[in-house]
C-alpha cells in the first residue's frame, strides 16, 4: 500500500472501492484470476443447485455402484443414490461450513489479536499465552477432542473448526495492527480524545483489512480442507448428510469396484481448497502482502 | 544464556501445566458416567456407587486433577477402560513409537526437498521456476491427506499391486522389516507439509536476498556466490528450523487423518478411537503426549536458534 504517513485514515466506501480494485487487479495475476474463476463457479453451482441436479440427493434407487452414464454422470453409490447429485448438494454443505467457520474465525481472531496488538502490556502477555497454548495443539486434534464432548453434527463443526482459526487469525491481526498503531491517524484519534474501542474499530480496522481479507481466504481453504478431514473420520457432518469428506470415507469399502465414488468427491474437495488457495495468493500479490 | 534457558524452561513447564488442565477438564465434561459405561446398563445402584468411589469417581475435581497427575508423574497412566486390564503406559509408548517413526520418515523425505525447492524458488522470485513450484506447493497443501492416501491406494495398490492397502503393523516382528507398509503413509504424510515448508525458505529467502546487509555484502564487492554463502543462506535457514519445529506439531495431530486412511497404529488413531469409545485414561495420556512432544520440541527449538543465531538472546523483538 503506497500511502504517505500524513494521510488519514481513509472512509468506508473508499475501503470498498479499493476491495474491488483488487479483484479487479486479480485480472493481471493469473493464479489468482484461475482461483476466482474456480469459486466463482462453485458459487453459481450452489447456488443453481436445485437447477441441475437431476434427482434427489437422498433418494434411492434399484440401480446400484452404476459406473458413469449418460443418466448418472458420476455413477451411483451403495443405495443408488446419483453421485452428481450428491457432489452438487455436498458443495452446499461445504460452503455454509467453511463461510460461518471462517467468519467466527475472523470475528474471533481480529477481536482478540487486535486489543492484544493495541493494549500492549499484560493483556498482549496473557493473550499471546493464551493464544500459544491453543496453537500448541494441532487444530484436527482439538477439533476431535470438542466434537467428542459436544458430539459430532453441523453446527458443532462449526463452532470447532471457527475457534481453531482464532488464534491462527489472532497472530495475523496482531501484527498487522502492531504496523499500525502507532502512525499519525492513530495519534490524531487519540489527541481528539476517541474512545479506544473507537480508534481500534475505524481507525486500525480498516487499515488491516487486506492483511485479513487474504488470511481470511487462506483460512476459507483451510475450512474446507478440516471438515472433509472431519466427515472423512467420521466425526463431521453426520449421514444422509451430503457431504464430500463423507462420501469419501463410505467409498472406502468399494475401491476395488466402484473407484469412482472416491474419485469425484476427492476432486471437488482439492479444486475448492486449491481454488481458494490460488485466490488467497493472488489477493496477497495485488494488495502486495507478497513479494 | 543460562537465564533464558531457565526463563524458557519454565514458560515450556507452565504451558504443559495448562495444557494438562485443559485436557483433564475436556475429558471431564465428555457426555456419559463412567460407572455406567464399565457395568452396563442393568448394573444395580450400589454396585455403581461401589466401582465409584472405587475409581474415585465421587471425589471433588481438583483432588482428581492432583490425583491424575501425580499419577503421571510417577508414570503411572491408568487402565484402559475399553480395553479392559491393559496398562494404558505401556500401550502409549508401543503407539508413540510407530508414530515417531512415520514422522521421522516423512521428516527424512521432507527437510531436504524443501531445502532444495524453497533455495531454488527464491533465489529468482517471479521466474518461471518459482512460479512453477510455487503453484506446485500450492497443489501440495490444497490436497487433504486421506485424499493423496486414497490416490496412492488406488494406483499402487488396486491397480499395480506394488504395495500393501493396510499398513496395520504386526507385532511380532520389527517396525523396519516392515518397510513396505510405511512407505505410502509416509508420502500422504508428507505432501501438506512439503508444501509448506518450502513456501516458507521461499518467503524466507527473498527476504534476506532484498534485506540491507545482503545489498551492502554486493556493494562491498563480495561475489555473488560468497553472498549466497556466507550471508543469505545462513540467515534465510535459521528461520526454517522453528517453522519445521511448528510442523512437528502438525505431524503427530495431523497423522490422524493418516494412520486412519492406512489403518496405521499410532498415536493419533489411539486418541479417536478412545474419543470414539469414551475411554478417558487412554485419551489423557495420548493427548498429553502429543502436547508434551510438541512443547518439548519447541523449547529445544529455542535453544538451539539461540545457539546458533547470538543476536536473539539480547534482543527478542516484535516479528
Amino acid at each position: 500500500m503506497e500511502k504517505s504517513n500524513l494521510d488519514l485514515s481513509p472512509g468506508l466506501l473508499d475501503r470498498i472501492k479499493n476491495g474491488f480494485s483488487h479483484v479487479l487487479k486479480l485480472r493481471e495475476k493469473p493464479l489468482g484470476l484461475a482461483g476466482l474463476i474456480i469459486i466463482v463457479f462453485w458459487i453459481l453451482i450452489t447456488i443453481l443447485a436445485p437447477y441441475i441436479t437431476p434427482y434427489g440427493a437422498t433418494q434411492f434407487s434399484q440401480e446400484k455402484f452404476a459406473p458413469p452414464s449418460p443418466q448418472h454422470p458420476f455413477g451411483t453409490d451403495r443405495w443408488g443414490r446419483d453421485l452428481f447429485t450428491r457432489i452438487i448438494a455436498g458443495s452446499r454443505t461445504a460452503f455454509a461450513l467453511a463461510l460461518s467457520a471462517t467468519f467466527l474465525g475472523l470475528v474471533g481472531g481480529t477481536a482478540l489479536g487486535l486489543s492484544a496488538a493495541y493494549f500492549g502490556g499484560w493483556t498482549e502477555e496473557i493473550l499471546g499465552r493464551l493464544m500459544d497454548i491453543l496453537m500448541s495443539f494441532p487444530a484436527l486434534l482439538i477439533a476431535m477432542f470438542v466434537l467428542g464432548v459436544l458430539g459430532p453434527g453441523t453446527i458443532n463443526v462449526i463452532i470447532v473448526i471457527g475457534i481453531a482459526h482464532i488464534p491462527r487469525i489472532g497472530r495475523v491481526a496482531r501484527s498487522a495492527t502492531l504496523q499500525v498503531k502507532n502512525q499519525e491517524f492513530v495519534e490524531a484519534a487519540r489527541v481528539r480524545g476517541e474512545s479506544d474501542l473507537y480508534i481500534m474499530g475505524a481507525e486500525i480496522l480498516p487499515n488491516i483489512l487486506d492483511t485479513l481479507g487474504v488470511e481470511g481466504a487462506i483460512r476459507f481453504a483451510y475450512s474446507i480442507f478440516l471438515s472433509a478431514s472431519l466427515g472423512f473420520l467420521g466425526l463431521g457432518v453426520q449421514p444422509p448428510t451430503p457431504d464430500w469428506g463423507l462420501m469419501i470415507s463410505e467409498s472406502r469399502s468399494y475401491l476395488q469396484i466402484a473407484p469412482w465414488l472416491a474419485i469425484f468427491p476427492a476432486l471437488a474437495i482439492a479444486s475448492m481448497v486449491l481454488g481458494a488457495n490460488f485466490l488467497a495468493e493472488g489477493l496477497e500479490e495485488v494488495t502486495g502482502g507478497k513479494q | 544464556m543460562i537465564s533464558f534457558t531457565a526463563s524458557r524452561f519454565l514458560q515450556a513447564l507452565t504451558s504443559i501445566l495448562v495444557a494438562s488442565i485443559l485436557i483433564f477438564l475436556i475429558a471431564e465434561a465428555l457426555p456419559g458416567d463412567v460407572a455406567q459405561m464399565i457395568l452396563g446398563q442393568y448394573a444395580t445402584e450400589e454396585s455403581l456407587t461401589a466401582l465409584r468411589s472405587k475409581l474415585g469417581l465421587n471425589k471433588p475435581l481438583h483432588i482428581r486433577y492432583f490425583d491424575w497427575l501425580s499419577g503421571v508423574i510417577r508414570g503411572d497412566l491408568g487402565t484402559s477402560l475399553s480395553k479392559t486390564g491393559v496398562e494404558v503406559g505401556p500401550l502409549l509408548v508401543r503407539r508413540a513409537r510407530n508414530s515417531l517413526v512415520l514422522a521421522a520418515g516423512a521428516m527424512i523425505f521432507i527437510v531436504p526437498i524443501s531445502f532444495l525447492l524453497g533455495i531454488a524458488a527464491g533465489l529468482r522470485p517471479g521466474s518461471w521456476l518459482d512460479r512453477t513450484i510455487s503453484v506446485t506447493t500450492l497443489g501440495l497443501i490444497s490436497f487433504p491427506s486421506f485424499i493423496t492416501g486414497l490416490a496412492l491406494i488406488l494406483i499402487f495398490s488396486v491397480q499395480l499391486g506394488w504395495l500393501p492397502a493396510s499398513s496395520s503393523l504386526e507385532l511380532s516382528r520389527g517396525i523396519f522389516q516392515q518397510l513396505p507398509r510405511l512407505i505410502m503413509p509416509i508420502l500422504a504424510l508428507s505432501g501438506v507439509m512439503l508444501g509448506y515448508i518450502t513456501r516458507h525458505i521461499r518467503a524466507s529467502m527473498v527476504k534476506v536476498l532484498r534485506s540491507d546487509y545482503t545489498r551492502a555484502a554486493t556493494l562491498k564487492g563480495l561475489g555473488r556466490r560468497k553472498v549466497l554463502t556466507k550471508h543469505v543462506l545462513r540467515n534465510a535457514l535459521l528461520p526454517a528450523i522453528t517453522v519445521i519445529a511448528i510442523n512437528l506439531g502438525w505431524l503427530l495431530g495431523g497423522a490422524v487423518v493418516v494412520e486412519a486412511t492406512f489403518g496405521y497404529p499410532g498415536v493419533a488413531r489411539l486418541v479417536l478411537d478412545a474419543i470414539k469409545h469414551r475411554d478417558i485414561p487412554v485419551m489423557e495420556a495420548g493427548l498429553l503426549f502429543v502436547v508434551v512432544a510438541y512443547i518439548t520440541v519447541n523449547f529445544g527449538t529455542d535453544i538451539l536458534y539461540t545457539l546458533l543465531d547470538p543476536r536473539i538472546r539480547y534482543s527478542r523483538g516484535e516479528e
